[in-house]
């Protein structure tokens, strides 16, 4: 009998830490999606620091369910970019903006790459944690286009 | 007490595999780089002066005059399938003295620059109408100031000394303009 307790605690256990269907959505914040280009004062120059003019924000959210999961549930997120038009020599970076209880690492600009990379972990449920984007390698070189990428963030829990 | 642990096995291997569960979202970025066309002589504030005067020795050939203190930065962003840009130049300000030739002949690029920068025409007279002086200009920029992109070489020479007038100090502007080909 007491082998059958067990045996459906332990499921009870792995079941609620397990496949619980959490939730990851990312808002951007009042800067838009948009970069811009800074100006070019004087000619013979390339664009300053070869950033575009402005950061972009977001925020993200992680929510669970379950109730139990939405304290205790430990997640890691990744981040990737999936370029609709893109050219190599512009990247993206990404940090953890502000400091949140709960969640560690990914405070530290991080190129973001074209496939998934660990970018932080934590647990429970977060409403609030906010993601501040870079665009580097801007460049006069880069032929005048339209360019768009997507960034795509995954939670896994574990 | 086997079953038990045959089950949290079981259940580990689960977990580690196919009862992770996941989700995601994304966020779309995007920027425009824009057309720049960006042109400039430098240093700017100082004119460049050519005095003609009578040559020294009667019967002389009047020396040719040189000045090279002045160089060309530009910068510039190239759409694909669009046509290279080029660089013009032409005297403004009214047309030189006749029997005396203006020349420009724009050196090869020097300098911080990079990209697809121009190729010079090499000498020309210049005058009024617009000269190509660079060409096969893409997305390049040459740096900024002194010894920094194309150097200019002006000369002035007196063609026809049968065709020379007096003139009091004149003042000419030479223009640069930087454009699709």
């Amino acid at each position: 009998m007491r082998i059958y307790i067990l045996s459906i605690l332990f499921s009870a256990l792995f079941f609620s830490f397990s496949g619980v269907a959490q939730n990851i959505n990312i808002i951007p914040l009042g800067t838009g999606t948009t970069f811009k280009t800074p100006k070019i004062k004087r000619a013979g120059d390339d664009f300053k620091n070869n950033k575009a003019k402005n950061k972009l924000k977001a925020k993200l959210k992680i929510s669970f369910p379950n109730q139990f999961s939405q304290y205790y549930q430990y997640w890691t997120v990744e981040i990737r970019r999936e370029d609709l038009h893109w050219d190599d020599r512009l990247s993206i970076w990404a940090r953890r903006k502000n400091n949140t209880s709960g969640v560690y690492y990914g405070s530290y600009y991080r190129k973001v790459h074209n496939c998934d990379d660990f970018f932080f972990n934590g647990y429970g449920s977060k409403n609030n944690i906010q993601i501040e984007f870079e665009l580097r390698g801007l460049s006069v070189l880069i032929p005048a286009d339209h360019y768009e990428t997507e960034i795509v963030f995954t939670v896994l829990d574990y | 007490m086997k079953f038990a642990i045959y089950l949290l096995t079981i259940l580990t291997i689960f977990k580690l595999g196919v009862l992770t569960a996941q989700d995601n979202d994304d966020i779309d970025f995007n920027i425009k780089i824009q057309e720049i066309s960006l042109v400039n002589v430098v240093p700017n504030n100082q004119i460049i002066s050519f005095d003609i005067t009578v040559a020294s020795t009667v019967g002389e050939e009047f020396p040719v005059k040189y000045n090279s203190s002045k160089w060309l930065n530009y910068t510039s962003t190239h759409a694909s399938f669009t046509p290279l840009k080029i660089i013009k130049a032409h005297i403004g300000g009214g047309t030189l003295p006749e029997g005396i030739a203006l020349y420009l002949n724009v050196g090869s690029i020097s300098g911080q620059g990079a990209g697809q920068l121009g190729i010079p025409s090499g000498k020309i007279t210049l005058n009024n109408s617009p000269q190509t002086v660079l060409s096969s200009i893409g997305g390049a920029y040459t740096g900024r100031g002194k010894n920094n992109g194309h150097q200019l070489n002006y000369s002035v020479k007196i063609l026809d000394y049968e065709k020379l007038i007096s003139v009091q100090n004149k003042k000419y502007v030479v223009y640069y303009t930087l454009l699709e080909d």
